[in-house]
Parts: C-alpha cells; structure tokens; sequence
C-alpha cells in the first residue's frame, strides 16, 4: 500500500518465520510517521522512553492485548501498518490515566487520539477525512462549503412560512425533510461501510484452515454479538476506567443519540409531523429526554476541553472543537426549538429549525470522516480481537501478516 | 605565605578536597554538620565495580585526615555566613554544643552503654536504635560522644545525668553553650552532597505503607555487616530472609513530575546490591527493573555482565506502574510492561529495593551560589572548569554540582583542591 511513498524503507521487524517471508517485507517503515502524528495531535510523543509504565497502569491493557506504549513503539519505528492494524488503538476510552502517570509527561492519551485521527483519515474512501484532519484551513473550508451546501438545499425548499403561529411543515415540508434524511442516510451509511471495509482490510482476522466452517461462524457470531452488546449497548470495559463521570456522559451521549433516532423513526412510521404539541406523547417524551441527555453530555465534553483540567485535556486538537461544538449546536438547537414550539414564537422556532437541520445536516455528512466514526471503528475493532483472541486461544489463528 | 581554606562538607569529596589541600601545605578546616565525617560513603557496604568494602577504603581516608596537621576538623559545626571575596572570605561557624569536653573524651563509650535512653538510629535510617548519647557508626572520626539533647533525659526533663556519673574522664558537660567562630579563608569548597528523594511521594509504590519495601539506601544498611541486622538481609515485616527482591530503577528520578535528572550512580548500584543479595543469600531471585542500565564507568560494563552471568541477576527492562501488598504473606506484586517481550505481567516478590533519585542538601541559608534549573549548583564552564561556580573562589565537589558516583566525586574534589590552592597561594 505504501510501496511508492518516498520516504518508506523496508525493513524487516522480526526474524521470518517461513522461507516464503524471506523476500516479502514483514512491514515497511514510514520514517514521517511519528512527524505526521505530532501533526494530528501527539505533540509529546518524542519524549517517550519507552518505560512501559501507561501499558501497565492502563485499565483496559491486558495480556496479549497491551497498549499504548506498544502503539508508540510503532509510531516511533514508523511501522504504519502495524499501527493502523492494532485493534487496541480503538479499545481506549481516554480515561487519562496513562497522561496521569506517565514519568515524561508524553501524554500517551493524547497520542492515541491522535492515532486515531490518522487512522480516520487512512481509513476513509478516498482519504476525505484528510480535508478535516490536514489543517485548520482544509478543515474550516470544507465546514464552510458544507454549511453552504445545506443553507442553499434549505433556500431551494423552503416553502413559505406562516408566522401568526409556528407551523415547521410551511418552512419545509416534512415530506421533504424525510425524503432528504433517507438519501443522507443511505450516503452516510455507505460511506461508512466503504470505510469498514478499508479499515477491515487492516484489521482482519483469518482463522487456520483447520478450524471447521461451523466453529468459525460460532465465533464469528459469537464475538459480534459480545462486541456490540458488551461495547456498544452497555460499554462494560469504560467502567474499569477509574474517572466514571466519563462513562456517564459518553452513555448519555450514545443513548441521547439513539433514543433521538428511535423518536425520529416512530414518528417517521406512524406518519409525517402528525405528534401534536398537546397531549405531549411517549415519542415526545422520549424524543425530549433523549435530547435533554444528549445536550447535557456535549456540554459536559464541551466544558472538560474549555477548562482543560486533566493533563489529558490540556490540548484539543482543531477538529475536537468542531466535533464537540456541532454535537452541543445540534442538542441545544433541538431544545430550544422544542421550547419556542410551546411558547408559540414563530420566529425563534423557524430560525432554530433552519439552524437546527443545518448543523444535523454537517453532523450526519461528517460523521464517517470525523471522530464520530469511532462508532463504527470501535465495535469492529473489538469484535476482531474478541475474534482473534478466541482463535488463539484454541491455537488456530493463522500467521496473518 | 597561604592562607587557608575552607572545605564545608565531611563527606568522601570533603576529605579528599581537604587531605590533597593539606598535603601542599595548606592549613584546611573541614566544617561537617554531624558529629563525624565519612558522609554518604560511611553508609554504604560495599562499592561498584570492585566490590571493594567501603568502610575498609573511606575509613584510613577519614583517618588521614583527622590526624593531618594542616587539617583542622569543625565537626558537629555548621557554616552560617560567608561574606567577602577571593583571598579573603570571612566565614561565620556554628559549633554546635556536644556537651562533651572534646579534648577530655577518650571514646571509650561508657556513657553510651549507660545511657537509657534510645531513639531511631539516623546513621541506619531508623531501622535500629542509639542513644541519646552517641556517636554515628563505629568507625566515627573524631571519636567523640556527642550528647543529643532533643532526646536527652536531662535535656528534656531535667532527669538521669547517668552519662555524667559513669564517665571515667568527667567529660560530660551540661553547661557547654553553641559558639560562633570566624574564619577567614582564601578560598572555599562546598561539597555538601545529597538527600535522597522522599518515594512516599509515589503513592503507587506504597513505600511507607507497605514495610517490605525499602529504599536502596536502607537495603545498604541491612547488608552491611555494621547495619541493624549486623548484615543479615531480612525483611521487615517478619525478619525472615527474602526468597526474591526486586530492585526498582529510576524511583523520584528521570520522572518530570518530581525530578527529571538521571541520579548516575543508581544504575551500577542496584547492580551491586544484587551481586551483594546474592552473595549473602546464593537462592535468592534477583530482578532489576530497569529502562536504561547506564554502566558508563570504566569496569562497570564488565561489572553489569558478571551480575548477570556469574551471579544471576536477572534484568527485565520496563518501569513498573504499581505495587501491590498480599495481606498474609505482606509479600508485593509488582505490574509492570516487559518492554522488550512487549507483555504486560506481575510479578510477586518478598522485598523490594527502590533505587531512590537524589536532591542535594539545602546550601542557600548560608552561601549564596546560583543554582541551575535542575537544582545543582551553577558552574562557571560545565566542559572546561567544573569545578568552578559563579562566585569567584568558591569551589564545588559530589553531588552538589550534578550527581555523580564515587569515583567521579573524589576526582572532582581533587581538582577543586587544586583549584582552591592556587587562591590560596595567590598574594
């Protein structure tokens, strides 16, 4: 994959293990690699020296899966597809303890973010990401060309509004909205799976041969199932995390955010914009608590990077700034228009819902090429290790690379 | 005609700043806090890479000195000013009472074997007890009782006086008084050497907490043969002989959140208290937990393999992250990254040596020499004279110009006794 890049030079990293591997390079070494992520964000990388201290004081480190100091081993070698191939890299929750403890002050968290960065980028089609991740100045254009697209879509449906009462149907019909949100969900979503795909190439697992068809499925389904109930529903391994207001807040984000989509969804299925203000319904209901949840986690997350009180948080990288803003924009929005739609203000309801569906539209568009990807990425890297360690422990994994 | 100087300081570097000036002929006080000289290096065992005994080579040193007649020994005294300049600095002496008439102790130690009252040992870092009336260690110079009037009966509550009774030569003296001298002197070497850092501040290796972790200084008083356990190396929670010790590199050192310095002599010194352990205990497992084995003197590579070949001591190269106490057994399991296998393991040991980082003592309260960033004394060109500081005429020697072992300290206090002597014949 990086065969042509100018600065690449083979090297072999271990001894080969079959005559086949003799003229195959077991990796290739970027000598730009650890300057690239100083870029994106590991600024203390350099000072590591390699103690080993954040992999044994880190909650989620385990034998056979240990990180991050052997993340940065990569990152200082160069070794980029090891590194873009560990699963570990999405196991972290940056509860900061490795920052905490760390004898250099490296800040390990704050390199595995930014790990995490570059692999959002080299994991994206067509590297797209790099547009948000390269420089503030790719990143605020491509915000800008994005915001504009979305306000010129809203000008070009806009109907005409009434504003003796709020009627959000008369500023854009809520067929229009759906028929939108159904393409943008299907372009999201195919952007996402293109960017599984190329992140699964990285990440793969291949049993031995001599495991039998069913034991593979078992385990594959095994694990799929364990990775996205156990990380993705409940996030059991954040509670190992010593700091728990972090678990609380990225549960509320994650489930504020589904149980947006499932009030969205219910009022998409029983029928267009047909859940009146009075008698406040369960949907509302939960569309509202769902909201109240989500807004109060991006300002829990907004705050925690404004006052940059753990050693962890010192820095925030551009792009944690818009993902950050936009999640709390698009909360507050929601809210504030559902308050002007009680109170009967037309014109605080329409401009919100304007604002609103624009913020939603950047968010949703940016979401496999931004830190929201994470939600994709995480479950998959988990469910390869769940997957690989199973394999091992029966001792059939195959050499993979 | 010269004028005399003056070495503040009775530690290794103090000696050998003091013997090389009194050997050319210069008349050299030696001002020592305690009440003997011999410093750091009377603590220690045995020394790297010879696994020489150190009492056995600082002894006839200290010896030396005191019986050298250009040397004058200001012990139990401590500088309180130094005002002037090169060739003429005026130095005001503290000389702390002992209540003991110096020139009328014989040290013949009946007052201490008489004495009832006992308080921590500090020459054993508290792992023992003296007396109130005591001298340091055994082979202290001068051999003088010095009365510790914190802790002394007639001192505290106006009782005992037993010291005063039994005392063949009547040497005690309960009215003796501090008194302040003046000096004046050419030229000064400060060689005031070190504290070691305090580990408690690393709560997440429970020295303090857990008693069978000890810092390397402690470990250096057990197997000494004049230590606590008269050499016999046993943990303290059940004074049984360890199974198994690991030692801990880099402890309050090459950490920027207490010391960033490498303290130099750690490395080669945990390696000798594992060749020590082993010697003393043949079956004991001995492991260093290490990031970087700086074995950079001459002989100390050589040093390092055999620990590892001839002797056994294991090396795995990681910073442990954590300690941890089994109630029970109170033995410690260590967590920690084998960096070079890249596995996260624990491992349960009986005794852990922590191989402490190292602060010079305080100098500012009565010498004012600019100090670097990192602590140490400033020095005028650290490549071509390092030995000088800032001020003119006032040399540096030991760890309170940068930390550094032995054999490097003696080296720099014989420059700067050459250094201090050209002040000193200089008119």
């Amino acid at each position: 994959m990086s065969r042509s890049r100018p600065h690449s030079q083979t090297v072999l990293l271990e001894k080969p293990t079959s005559p086949r591997l003799v003229d195959e390079p077991l990796t290739r070494l970027d000598s730009q690699l650890s300057s690239k992520l100083e870029k994106l964000g590991a600024t203390r990388l350099y000072r590591c020296y390699n103690c080993g201290t954040c992999t044994a004081i880190c909650p989620l480190s385990k034998e056979l899966v240990e990180f991050p100091r052997s993340l940065i081993r990569y990152a200082i070698l160069g070794a980029e597809e090891k590194l873009l191939s560990s699963p570990a890299l999405w196991l972290c929750y940056f509860c900061g303890e490795c920052s905490d403890n760390c004898p250099k002050d490296a800040d390990p968290a704050s390199f595995v973010m930014a790990t995490r960065r570059y692999a959002i980028e080299r994991y994206s089609w067509g590297r797209v990401a790099s547009i948000f991740y390269r420089s503030p100045i790719t990143s605020s254009l491509g915000l800008i060309a994005l915001t504009f697209i979305a306000i010129l879509g809203l000008l070009v449906v806009k109907g005409s509004p009434t504003f003796s009462s709020p009627n959000l149907q008369t500023l854009v019909s809520f067929e229009v909205i759906h028929d939108v949100g159904l393409w943008l969900g299907a372009i999201v979503g195919l952007s996402a799976l293109a960017n599984l795909a190329i992140m699964g190439r990285f990440v793969r697992v291949k049993p031995g041969k001599n495991v039998a068809l069913a034991t593979r499925l078992r385990t594959w389904l095994s694990t799929l199932i364990g990775s996205v109930v156990r990380q993705s529903i409940v996030q059991v391994d954040f509670l190992k995390c010593t700091n728990r207001n972090r678990y609380y807040a990225h549960m509320a984000l994650f489930w504020g955010f589904i149980g947006l989509g499932i009030a969205t969804g219910i009022d998409f299925i029983i029928g267009l914009g047909k859940v009146p203000l009075y008698p406040v319904l369960p949907q509302r209901v939960l569309g509202i608590s769902a909201g109240v949840a989500f807004t109060l986690a991006a300002t829990y997350y907004l705050v925690k990077r404004l006052r940059k009180d753990e050693r962890h948080v010192r820095s925030s990288h551009s792009s944690d700034w818009v993902f950050v803003t936009l999640l709390f924009l698009a909360g507050i929005t929601g809210l504030l228009l559902t308050l002007s739609l009680y109170l009967d203000s037309a014109l605080a309801a329409y401009s919100l819902y304007a604002l609103h569906l624009v913020i939603v539209f950047d968010l949703l568009v940016l979401a496999p090429f931004t830190k929201f990807a994470h939600a994709v990425y995480r479950p998959l890297a988990i469910w390869m290790n769940d997957a690989a360690m199973r394999f091992r422990s029966v001792g059939k994994l195959e050499a993979d690379r | 005609m010269t004028k005399p100087v003056l070495v503040i300081g009775g530690g290794i570097a103090g000696i050998q700043a003091a013997v090389d000036l009194a050997e050319q002929g210069i008349k050299t006080y030696i001002v020592e806090k305690t009440p003997s000289i011999g410093g750091r290096m009377a603590q220690l065992d045995k020394t790297f890479p010879t696994l020489d005994c150190a009492s056995c080579i600082l002894t006839p040193k200290m010896v030396s000195a005191a019986k050298n007649k250009n040397i004058e020994l200001l012990t139990y005294s401590e500088v309180q000013e130094v005002t002037g300049s090169p060739g003429n600095f005026t130095v005001k002496v503290l000389k702390k009472p002992r209540y003991v008439r110096v020139e009328k102790c014989l040290g013949c130690g009946e007052c201490i074997t008489k004495c009832p009252m006992s308080v921590p040992d500090e020459f054993n870092l508290g792992m023992s007890k003296r007396k109130a009336i005591y001298w340091p260690f055994p082979q202290a110079v001068p051999l003088i009782a010095t009365i510790d009037s914190e802790h002394c009966l007639y001192f505290t509550k106006n009782v005992c006086r037993v010291c005063e009774r039994f005392c063949p030569t009547e040497a005690i003296d309960f009215k003796q008084e501090a008194e302040t001298i003046e000096l004046n002197v050419a030229s000064i070497v400060v060689a005031t050497g070190f504290q070691l850092l305090d580990p408690a501040q690393l709560p997440s290796y429970g020295y303090g907490k857990y008693a069978n972790v000890r810092t390397s200084l402690e470990f250096e008083r057990l197997v000494s043969a004049t230590g606590p356990t008269a050499g016999e190396i046993v943990r303290m929670s059940d004074k049984k002989h360890p199974e198994s010790i690991a030692f801990i590199q880099c402890v309050c050192s090459r950490d920027v959140r207490i010391n960033p310095n490498c303290s130099a002599f750690c490395c080669m010194a945990s390696v000798k208290q594992g060749v020590l352990a082993k010697e003393h205990l043949p079956d004991v497992k001995c492991t260093v937990f290490y990031m970087d084995l700086r074995a950079f003197g001459k002989g100390y590579q050589e040093f390092y393999d055999r620990a590892r070949g001839e002797f056994g001591v294991e090396f795995v190269r990681g910073r442990p992250a954590k300690i941890e106490e089994v109630t029970g057994t109170r033995n410690l399991v260590i967590t920690y990254e084998d960096t070079y296998a890249g596995r996260l393991a624990k491992k349960e040991v009986e005794m852990v040596v922590l191989a402490v980082g190292v602060k010079i003592n305080p100098i500012e309260h009565f010498i004012d020499l600019p100090l670097e960033e990192d602590g140490y004394v400033r020095l005028a060109k650290p490549q071509l004279d390092p030995v000088s500081t800032k001020r003119n005429g006032i040399f540096v020697a030991g760890v309170v110009a940068g930390a550094k072992d032995i054999p490097d300290s003696v080296t720099q206090a014989s420059a700067a006794a050459m250094k201090a002597s050209i002040i000193a014949a200089g008119e």
